[in-house]
């Protein structure tokens, strides 16, 4: 420790890593540069601590730490220097704000005599990264180090979570300060969490108690407040359906008796109908994406709506609510289902058998038992979902490969279902597995991503080969950019404009990392190289060839209501 | 709630950090919404700033844009007004030459029809101040470009509002209540 020995006192590079293990971190990623030499000298001591992850670009440290954290439920922790490094994270930042990710970004910033000065890889990074954001703050001073590190673990991981960017002078880096630590649970002008009235929660369960056919909608909310369990309770009870927003995955085993299914754009036929005939929607930490909603002004108008958010700002943003409850999600879930009766809803239940039966028939049986033709997408995920008996933490990119990977793996696990949900990222995928298995080394960890997001961040297989990372990733090769090509082929005349990829040979690439890969090119060989794919800890590369023009159905068309459904290019639901 | 577009006054009372009244604009930026007056300034309370902002829209908006301000971390609360919930005014200051206002011999009159008053005067020019509304301060800008006015400017709007309302400092007692819990 190097200190100031006339006062006992430490630089505020050092300061800063102790308090990151005050506050229990004990990864961090990150790529080192000019502004952040005095950070990453410090490092060196702390090696024992804190578990620094090289990354090979900065935008993979920022998607690692977010896969990291939607793991662990605590912050992830990423270091980048000034200027290229820190504008490299601001989609990650964005991603993160979007996704309700707490992530605190430490980045480098020229001395503070010469901000404002247009220094050598100076960048305004408080003023880029404040509109997407939960806090972000200005390290200028030694003395402010402990202080601002207490209040960015509180912020980012408190209320609804969030990233928080602290950018961190070079001067402040190499200054002396005492080092005093005190975690930090109050800020005057921040409330994370409002309690919910008992007025409230009783109109809420009189609202249910009357409904003949309730309906929950529920999202990531129920993983962060950890209510899953609380969720199970009350749907039981209440004998209530329940369907999950694309972030809300895992929360309830896929197997659960009243879980129903994903919400949206892709998602399933019956809770995506049911949505505009039921006659109450209670929607949980949710806050009605347009890929969920559609058009708002079809969107469940026949139902009351009761909406409960610990984000006071997304009651009634979009949604129209008969009853807005702004509050935790798990207490609120406990509360009421002591508060509601005991119901029988079997008929209402069952009518969302029938939609089911509908899609099992006419889609998923087609996507995952085909007989003949190319490889399906769905079989692919609903082959690792056999093999790994349904424990692997789902890792997607952003395209078709995550619709399929949403539609068809199964969970019997909270906190297995890892994707960009709000800002669509591709590329980030592969560094987000890296943060995922880094976070759980003790849970398989599969990646499913396309030939184009793979692409974007493919650098990261240096961090899988450095550190050992033992991510599964399975490539669903279509040699497309399979999205876009869907919309250009349903919605664009067929024009396919700059959709189609050469890609490279991605065994080489594995190779050249060190790292095993497979080709499947037919179904025979599936199944086998799904078993070898898991068979071990080593890091694995499995390269589907899937059939080049697959579209994700069921699809409800932009512009259209949640029950104007597409089953196939050609027909519609009913 | 209607869609009529109608003049709105947002308060909000923020810590007294570097950086918020840039949060608050990207607010307003995000929500495509113009400015029409801002006015920021020091509470009598430590450490808290006041800053007021006239911007005209639909109330949806106005309170989606409210909500989203109360969420920064930075910002104790938010508020949102219309013009009939409030007592406003604005100050403005004219600079007119002293040779063309003496001459003209009306001045006075002028003045006191308008409620307002010379707070300093030299040979070169004289200025003037006015409290009102933009209305009002436009109207004596009017009636005094006859005389030439030399520099003119007036403030942000500052308000009250008319309804009884928790004062800042009570709200901020119980949240230390909740502190110390």
């Amino acid at each position: 420790m190097e200190t100031d020995q006339t006062q006992n006192r430490l630089t505020g590079a050092e300061i800063l890593l102790q308090s990151l293990v005050e506050e229990g971190v004990d990864t961090v990623f990150g790529y080192p540069g000019g502004q952040v030499m005095a950070l990453y000298d410090k490092l060196l001591n702390y090696s024992d601590k804190l578990r620094h992850i090289l990354v090979r670009h900065e935008q993979g440290a920022i998607h690692a730490a977010q896969g990291y954290a939607r793991v662990k439920n605590t912050p992830g922790v990423v270091f980048v220097t000034s200027g290229p490094g820190a504008t490299n994270i601001i989609t990650g930042v964005a991603d993160a704000m979007s996704d309700s990710t707490p992530v605190v970004v430490i980045t480098g910033q020229v001395p503070s005599s010469s901000l404002g000065t247009d220094a050598f890889q100076e960048a305004d990074i408080i003023g880029l990264t404040t509109p997407i954001s939960k806090w972000n703050y200005q390290i200028r001073r030694a003395e402010d180090v402990a202080w601002a590190v207490a209040r960015a673990f509180y912020i980012a991981g408190t209320g609804r979570p969030g990233p928080v960017v602290l950018d961190f002078t070079k001067d402040a880096q190499t200054g002396f300060a005492e080092f005093k630590y005190s975690k930090c649970d109050f800020i005057r002008s921040y409330v994370p969490e409002a309690e919910a009235c008992e007025a409230e929660l009783d109109e809420a369960a009189r609202m249910i108690d009357q409904s003949s056919r309730p309906f929950v909608v529920f999202g990531q909310g129920i993983l962060m407040s950890g209510a899953e369990q609380a969720l199970m309770d009350f749907l039981k009870k209440g004998d209530i359906p329940a369907g999950s927003t694309l972030l809300g995955l895992s929360a309830l085993p896929s197997g659960f008796s009243h879980f129903e299914g994903m919400l949206g754009m892709h998602g399933n036929l019956a809770p995506n109908v049911k949505t505009n005939e039921c006659d109450l929607l209670i929607a949980v930490g949710m806050r009605f994406d347009n890929r969920v909603t559609g058009p708002v002004s079809t969107y469940a108008r026949q139902a009351k709506v009761i909406h409960i958010d610990i984000d006071a700002s997304e009651i009634g943003k979009l949604v129209p609510v008969d009853l807005g409850i702004n509050a935790d999600a798990r207490k609120v879930l406990e509360a009421l289902t002591a508060k509601i009766s005991r119901a029988d809803r079997h008929e209402w239940r069952e009518s969302f058998r029938q939609v089911r039966k509908v899609e099992d028939e006419r889609v998923i049986r087609p996507e995952l038992e085909p007989e003949t033709g190319d490889i399906r997408m769905g079989e692919v995920v609903d082959m690792v979902s056999q093999v790994t008996e349904n424990k692997a933490i789902v890792v997607t990119d952003v395209g078709q490969n995550q619709m399929v990977a949403a539609r068809y793996s199964r969970f019997n696990q909270t906190r297995s279902f890892i994707s960009s949900g709000g800002l669509g990222t591709m590329g980030f995928g592969l560094p987000a597995a890296i943060g995922a298995k880094i976070a759980d080394p003790s849970r398989p960890v599969c990646l499913f991503c396309g030939d184009g997001g793979i692409q974007m961040t493919i650098e990261e297989l240096g961090v899988v080969m450095q550190e050992n990372v033992g991510v599964k990733v399975v490539i669903l090769n279509n040699n497309w950019l399979g999205n876009v090509r869907q919309w250009q082929e349903m919605f664009f005349d067929r024009r396919y404009s700059a959709t189609r990829m050469m890609n490279p040979d991605y065994t080489l690439i594995a190779r050249a990392y060190g790292i095993d890969s497979e080709v499947v090119d037919s179904r025979e060989e599936l199944r086998g190289a799904v078993h070898r794919l898991f068979a071990d800890e080593r890091a694995r590369i499995l390269i589907v060839h899937v059939a080049e023009q697959e579209n994700v159905m069921p699809m409800i068309p932009p512009g259209k209501s949640v029950n104007e459904i597409m089953i196939s290019e050609t027909q519609w639901y009913k | 709630m209607d869609n009529t577009v109608r003049r709105y006054t947002v308060v909000l009372h923020s810590e007294n950090q570097i950086g918020v009244l840039n949060q608050v604009a990207n607010i307003f930026t995000r929500h495509s919404l113009n400015m029409s007056s801002m006015s920021a300034n020091a509470s009598p309370l430590e450490g808290i700033h006041t800053i007021s902002i006239v911007t005209y829209t639909v109330e949806k908006k106005i309170i989606e844009v409210v909500q989203q301000l109360e969420k920064k971390v930075d910002i104790v609360r938010a508020f949102y007004y219309s013009d009939e919930q409030t007592v406003y005014r604005e100050l403005a200051l004219y600079k007119v030459p002293t040779d063309k206002i003496i001459g003209s011999g009306n001045i006075e009159d002028i003045l006191q029809g308008y409620y307002a008053k010379i707070i300093e005067i030299n040979r070169d020019f004289t200025v003037i101040s006015k409290v009102g509304t933009t209305e009002e301060t436009q109207q004596l800008y009017n009636e005094l470009s006859r005389f030439g006015v030399m520099q003119f400017q007036r403030s942000g709007q500052i308000m009250v509002s008319r309804e009884k309302q928790e004062p800042l400092y009570k709200y901020l007692e119980e949240r230390e209540k909740v502190k110390s819990k």
